[in-house]
C-alpha cells in the first residue's frame, strides 16, 4: 500500500477513537439529569411519572450530541475501509 | 461508509431492491404483528375473558399514556403510536424472542431513518392542519426573521436525530454485544443481552415514541 492511502487510512481511524471521546459529554450530561430526577423524586413522591417522562426526555436530548460523533466515528471508518479496499 | 452501514447478506434481489437481513426480519415482523392483530381481535364479546383483558389491557395503557403525554383531547394519536411501540419492540428486542437468529431491523440506518420521515411528515403536516399555511410558514421566522435558517435547520434535525439516534442505539448494542462474544463467549454475554437487548431496547422504543409524540404536540400547540 501507497504511503498516501496508508497515512489516510491511519488517520482516519484514528480520529475515529477520538470522535468518541465526545461520548464523556453525553455520560456527564445524562447522569447529572438523572441525579436532579432523583432529587425531585425524593421531593415530590406524587409527581415520578412527569419527572421520570422529563428526564428521560431531557436525557435523550442531551444524547444527540453523543449520536453525532457516533455518526463521524462511523464515517471515518467506513473511510478507512474504503482507503485500505 | 457502504461497507460498515450495510454489511449484511443479501439474499436475493427485487429489481432494484436488495433483500437483506434488515428486509428479511422485517417481513416476519410484520408478519408476527399481522397474524397477532387477527387472531387476538377475534370474536370479542362485551364481556372481556381470556385474551380480551391482555389485549384489553395493552391499548388502555398505551391509550392512557398517549393522553399523559400529548393531552387527552389527542387520543385519536392512539392508534399511530401504539403500532409504532409494538413494532419498534419487536424490532429492537429481536435478538430475544428470535434467539439471534434474525438481526436487529432497527440496527439499519434506512429503517429508522425512514421511520424518522414518517415522524417528519406528521409534525409538518399537523402543524399545517393546525395552524393553516401562513401560520405555518410565520413559525419559521419567529420570534424574527433572522432565526430563518436556524428554524428550517432545527426543523430538518428532527428526523435525522430521531432516526440517528435508534440507530445508534441499537446498532451500537449490536457491535458491542459482538465484540463480548469474540471475548467471552460463555455467560459473560448473558446481562450485556438483558442490557442491550430487552432494557435498551424498551428505552430506546419509549425513547422514540415520546418524541414523536412530544414533537407532534408541539407543533399542534
Amino acid at each position: 500500500m501507497e504511503w498516501n492511502s496508508f497515512a489516510v487510512a491511519a488517520f482516519g481511524l484514528l480520529g475515529a477513537g477520538i470522535a468518541m471521546i465526545a461520548g464523556i459529554g453525553p455520560a456527564i450530561g445524562q447522569g447529572y439529569a438523572a441525579g436532579k430526577g432523583v432529587e425531585a423524586v425524593g421531593r415530590q413522591p406524587e409527581a415520578q411519572g412527569k419527572i421520570m417522562l422529563t428526564m428521560v426526555l431531557g436525557q435523550a436530548i442531551a444524547e444527540t450530541t453523543g449520536i453525532y460523533s457516533l455518526v463521524i466515528a462511523f464515517l471515518l471508518v467506513g473511510l478507512a475501509r474504503a482507503v485500505i479496499g | 461508509m457502504d461497507d460498515i452501514l450495510r454489511a449484511q447478506t443479501v439474499f436475493f434481489r427485487l429489481g432494484p431492491f436488495e433483500v437483506n437481513e434488515t428486509i428479511v426480519a422485517l417481513w416476519v415482523v410484520s408478519a408476527i404483528m399481522i397474524v397477532a392483530g387477527i387472531l387476538l381481535t377475534r370474536n370479542f364479546s362485551w364481556l372481556p375473558r381470556g385474551k380480551q383483558n391482555a389485549v384489553e389491557m395493552l391499548v388502555e395503557t398505551i391509550d392512557s399514556f398517549v393522553g399523559f403525554v400529548m393531552g387527552n383531547e389527542r387520543r385519536f394519536f392512539t392508534p399511530f403510536i401504539g403500532t409504532l411501540m409494538i413494532l419498534l419492540f419487536l424490532c429492537n428486542t429481536v435478538g430475544v424472542w428470535s434467539f439471534g437468529l434474525l438481526r436487529p431491523p432497527t440496527a439499519d440506518i434506512n429503517m429508522t431513518l425512514g421511520l424518522g420521515l414518517i415522524s417528519f411528515f406528521l409534525i409538518n403536516g399537523y402543524n399545517i392542519k393546525s395552524h393553516g399555511l401562513v401560520g405555518y410558514l410565520k413559525g419559521f421566522v419567529s420570534p424574527f426573521f433572522l432565526l430563518l435558517p436556524i428554524n428550517v435547520f432545527g426543523e430538518l434535525a428532527k428526523p435525522v436525530s430521531l432516526g440517528v439516534r435508534l440507530f445508534g442505539n441499537i446498532f451500537s448494542g449490536l457491535v458491542i454485544g459482538g465484540l463480548i462474544y469474540s471475548a467471552f463467549p460463555f455467560l459473560i454475554p448473558v446481562p450485556i443481552h438483558v442490557y442491550f437487548d430487552l432494557f435498551s431496547g424498551v428505552l430506546q422504543t419509549a425513547v422514540f415514541s415520546i418524541l414523536t409524540m412530544v414533537f407532534i404536540a408541539m407543533a399542534m400547540d
